[in-house]
């Protein structure tokens, strides 16, 4: 059985779960699509994006489309394997609820 | 936010501009002239498709991403989604076979073809309903399932020529569905300046 202290603090904070189960949706999204579609301020957003970034879950680009900047972000092979494990993780911490 | 209404939002932004009902309805509209002309050969049907995928991606860029940001949906993993579209048409294909088999009337399929058709078109479109979860693609699939059976009781009895106004009518429907959620989402998303 998972213990509660075993849950991965860094997917399990509500932002950052918000980023990653958005990208999980898409193969990669500009910066203001997930912004608008998460419903994060841009700061919020930037703040637990490169919290994510550092730790690997979650990588970068940057490129210029038709004069414009574009940065873009995509989950990474980690991402996606912290992502189903800390699922996994909450669902067997929840069916321990008695009721 | 619940993962649940992340999921939500994520499926609204990514097919809610009412592009991929759109191409669907071109699609459903060469299949008809496909099957109404007869010499019109179903592998331009499969090339109008491959470029239709081109047109519809550069369309997004122009339209839809300039409004609401650049995305582009995960694709599904090549052998879940070939194993369930394999499951699928053999099940439906398959059950209409051996219901005609049992019945003992082979001629049952010309007859129900379109409402086999309908069955097999739904599933595609409740497969998208799955990504996308928007209620109107649920609203479709079941319409075309329902669509299916009403083109085989009213023209059934032309065999195979009753999938032209099955396809026409799913064309139709596709393209009100698809024109009304287009103009909807550039009423509400307005272009973001450079």
């Amino acid at each position: 059985m998972t213990e509660p202290r075993e849950i991965d603090r860094l997917v399990h904070e509500p932002g950052r779960l918000s980023i990653l189960v958005g990208l999980a949706h898409v193969e990669e999204a500009e910066f203001s699509f997930l912004v608008e579609t998460l419903g994060m301020t841009r700061g919020n957003f930037a703040a637990h994006v490169a919290r994510l970034e550092e730790h690997g879950l979650v990588e970068r680009s940057k490129a210029f489309v038709d004069d414009r900047p574009r940065t873009t972000y995509r989950l990474t092979a980690e991402g996606r394997r912290r992502l189903r494990e800390y699922r996994r993780s909450m669902r067997a911490l929840l069916s321990a609820i008695p009721g | 936010m619940a993962e649940e209404d992340v999921g939500k939002r994520m499926g609204r932004a990514l097919y809610g501009d009412g592009l991929t009902e759109l191409f669907a309805a071109v699609l459903f509209f060469l299949l008809a002239a496909a099957w109404d002309v007869g010499g019109l050969p179903t592998i331009l049907v499969g090339v109008g498709a491959v470029f239709g995928v081109k047109a519809l991606g550069s369309v997004r860029e122009r339209v839809v991403h300039r409004r609401i940001g650049y995305a582009v949906p995960a694709s599904e993993d090549a052998a879940t989604l070939g194993s369930g579209m394999a499951i699928t048409t053999i099940a439906v294909i398959g059950g209409g076979l051996f219901v005609a088999w049992y019945v003992g009337d082979v001629a049952l399929i010309r007859t129900w073809v379109a409402a086999i058709a309908g069955a097999l078109v739904a599933a595609g479109i409740w497969y998208l309903a799955g990504r996308s979860q928007l209620v109107r693609h649920r609203v479709l699939a079941m319409a075309t399932i329902l669509w299916g059976f009403v083109a085989t009781v009213t023209w059934g009895d032309d065999g195979y020529s009753s999938l032209v106004p099955f396809f026409v009518g799913l064309g139709v429907a596709f393209g009100v569905v698809g024109a009304w959620s287009l103009v909807a989402f550039l009423r509400s998303h307005p272009e973001r300046p450079a």
